[in-house]
């Protein structure tokens, strides 16, 4: 079921008991009853009893009934052989209406099914009354002496069924036609040959068969489905101790570092900052099919990396990407000396770096917001601008461009496509 | 002074939020909910809505959704920490006219809390990111005949500047236009992307059920 709702059972209190109806009664009240108390419709109730009463069954199970089921006040009662007929005949206040009638037209339901059931030669035959009996008073024992609780359980479960059924009507009585029809065809075949000695056990079989799905068959469905339930309340818990977990080992950590470093906001920020990306990563991962090896990936890490070594914040957006190669590998590193040499001396908190994969060429710029300075006047030793940056996208085929004044300093990097086929 | 309602499930970020700006704008009310959110909105008709995209009830998307099909003059920021494309495009395809992260400091948020309630919208490098991502490939849509579904060169230039860290100002100044015309472009950006349907977009959106 993919209704995640749990079952409501039915307050017990709300399904009427099962007795004998005084009001509405074609014979005793046993079918007004019974369809009472499973809030079904009573002519369906009344067909079953006179299509069974075919073979006598429906017959025998209704005098059960009606001997065993108690009575509503004022309701026909059976103590004596000649109830039975005064039942029948007896006029009463309080009976269905053109209850004669009806009385008539369900005696004529069992006639009519007795005879096709007698020409098509499937007749439940006296040898299968027996077996067909007891499976159904055994089904109705166990229905009997189920606790009320799981009686609205089956009965919601049946009614699901039917309503899956919908519009069942049709469907249940052309299903039905459909299965004459086979009992049939079968039953013609095994009475006219050698088969026709097994047909009275066969019949018995199928129908204790039937009887027990119709008893397990609710029962089975529900314990599959507390089954599965409870599988999906395990991987839920699954899922929150791995949150837990997760939580625990980074969030919880860090916030305790926080606290025992507070003293230190240059720490404090670092951790912090470290913290959220991590955290980022971890809830908005980037999608990525081949490892980490994209320019994208390779940018992100590098900026991590600067961050964590120099307190500073590196924000990285990067519009499409494409698999590491040589050039690309040269193109984040001389990235990361730009990030490196604005955390180290431009005095700027953060550092923006935007980086663009087109078609005909990569682009990268790396700025920041801080004192600047003059890119002809970098000393000797400080060689990290003209080699790392520079000379490294010269060699693989690109360009640094470098634009440094008082309000920051843009480091720009282009490696053309072709460069890199 | 510009009216303001906050909107955001953590009281700690209001307050925060409200001690930064609350000397430049009015804050005329707060709500931690959906449905708080839009009762309030409806009740104080604020010049611009700080909004956060994760809240109890539906989120951001919910609220301009809501707000709008009452008083469709409420203009939206989303204000929020979360990067993923989906909540930023989101949002903003929903109504916001535009998104800027918790980490803005004071003086830039109140920048842009004017600047929405001037009825422009507001890029941040990581907007910006995404929709140039969201625009990349030019004309290799079938559908991408439609103006709406392509950036013109200047706003493709406007862009990269804001995703490169750029003011406005500082983006006029290196495309030498005016602010109004760096306005003008990044205006133009947000219709296309409130309206356009490129298959990028539409994918986002369809990540939180926008469509």
């Amino acid at each position: 079921m993919s209704d995640p709702a749990p079952p409501t059972a039915t307050p017990p209190s709300q399904r009427p008991p099962l007795e004998r109806k005084r009001d509405g009664r074609l014979v005793a009240g046993v079918a007004r009853g019974i369809a009472d108390h499973l809030g079904v419709n009573v002519t369906l109730v009344r067909v079953i009893f006179a299509v069974l009463a075919a073979n006598g069954v429906g017959g025998l199970a209704y005098i059960a009934l009606w001997l065993l089921v108690p009575g509503e006040d004022g309701s026909v009662p059976l103590r004596r052989p000649r109830d039975f007929v005064r039942g029948i005949l007896g006029r009463r206040p309080g009976d269905e209406p053109h209850r004669r009638r009806k009385l008539i037209m369900y005696v004529a339901i069992g006639a009519v099914t007795g005879s096709i059931l007698n020409a098509t030669g499937v007749g439940f035959g006296s040898h299968s009354l027996l077996p067909l009996s007891v499976a159904g008073v055994g089904a109705l024992l166990i229905w009997w002496r189920s606790p009320e609780s799981q009686r609205a359980q089956w009965t919601q479960d049946a009614k699901r069924y039917s309503t899956k059924l919908a519009p069942r009507g049709p469907l249940l009585v052309m299903l039905g036609g459909v299965g004459l029809v086979i009992i049939g065809v079968a039953s013609f075949l095994a009475a006219n040959d050698a088969l026709r000695q097994a047909r009275d056990g066969a019949l018995a079989i199928g129908a204790v068969l039937v009887g027990v799905a119709l008893v397990m068959g609710p029962w089975l469905f529900r314990m599959l489905r507390d089954l599965n339930v409870e599988r999906r309340a395990r991987i839920r818990e699954q899922e929150r101790a791995e949150v837990a977990a997760h939580v625990h080992d980074s969030v919880l950590q860090t916030l305790a570092l926080l606290q025992s470093q507070a003293a230190d906001p240059d720490a404090v920020r670092r951790l912090a900052r470290r913290q959220e990306r991590e955290l980022r990563d971890w809830l908005y991962p980037v999608a990525n099919p081949n490892g980490s090896s994209t320019f994208a990936a390779a940018l992100r890490a590098a900026a991590a990396d600067v961050e964590d070594a120099h307190s500073i914040t590196v924000d990285v957006i990067v519009v499409g990407d494409a698999p590491l190669d040589d050039t690309l590998t040269a193109t984040v590193a001389a990235a990361r000396e730009g990030m490196v040499n604005a955390a180290k001396s431009s005095g700027a908190p953060t550092v923006s770096v935007y980086a663009e994969v087109a078609k005909d060429g990569v682009e990268v710029f790396v700025r920041d917001r801080g004192k600047g300075f003059d890119p002809d006047q970098v000393p000797d030793d400080r060689r990290g601008i003209r080699e790392s940056i520079v000379g490294r996208m010269t060699r693989h085929g690109g360009k640094a461009d470098i634009r440094s004044g008082p309000t920051g300093t843009e480091v720009a990097l282009s490696l053309p496509r072709q460069a890199r086929t | 002074m510009t009216r303001v309602v906050l909107v955001d499930d953590h009281l700690l970020v209001r307050s925060g939020v409200r001690a930064e700006i609350g000397d430049a704008v009015e804050v005329v009310g707060e709500a931690g909910d959906v449905d708080e959110a839009v009762h309030v909105i409806i009740d104080t008709k604020p010049d611009v809505v700080l909004l956060d995209v994760h809240l109890p009830g539906g989120g951001g998307v919910e609220v301009i959704r809501d707000v709008h099909a009452q008083l469709p003059g409420v203009r939206f920021l989303a204000l929020s920490v979360s990067d993923a494309a989906e909540d930023v495009i989101g949002v903003v395809r929903a109504g916001a006219r535009g998104y800027v992260t918790k980490t803005i400091d004071g003086a830039a948020l109140i920048d842009a809390i004017r600047r929405v309630s001037d009825g422009d919208a507001v890029f941040g490098p990581r907007l910006a990111g995404f929709v140039l991502d969201a625009f990349a490939g030019g004309t290799a849509d079938a559908v991408a005949d439609d103006e709406l579904d392509q950036l013109t060169p200047r706003e493709r230039e406007v862009l990269r500047l804001i995703a490169r860290g750029y003011t406005y100002r500082e983006a006029a100044q290196e495309l030498v236009l005016s602010d109004r015309t760096i306005e003008t472009h990044v205006s133009s950006v947000l219709r296309k992307l409130q309206l356009s349907n490129r298959r990028e977009l539409a994918r986002w959106a369809a990540g939180r059920r926008l469509l």
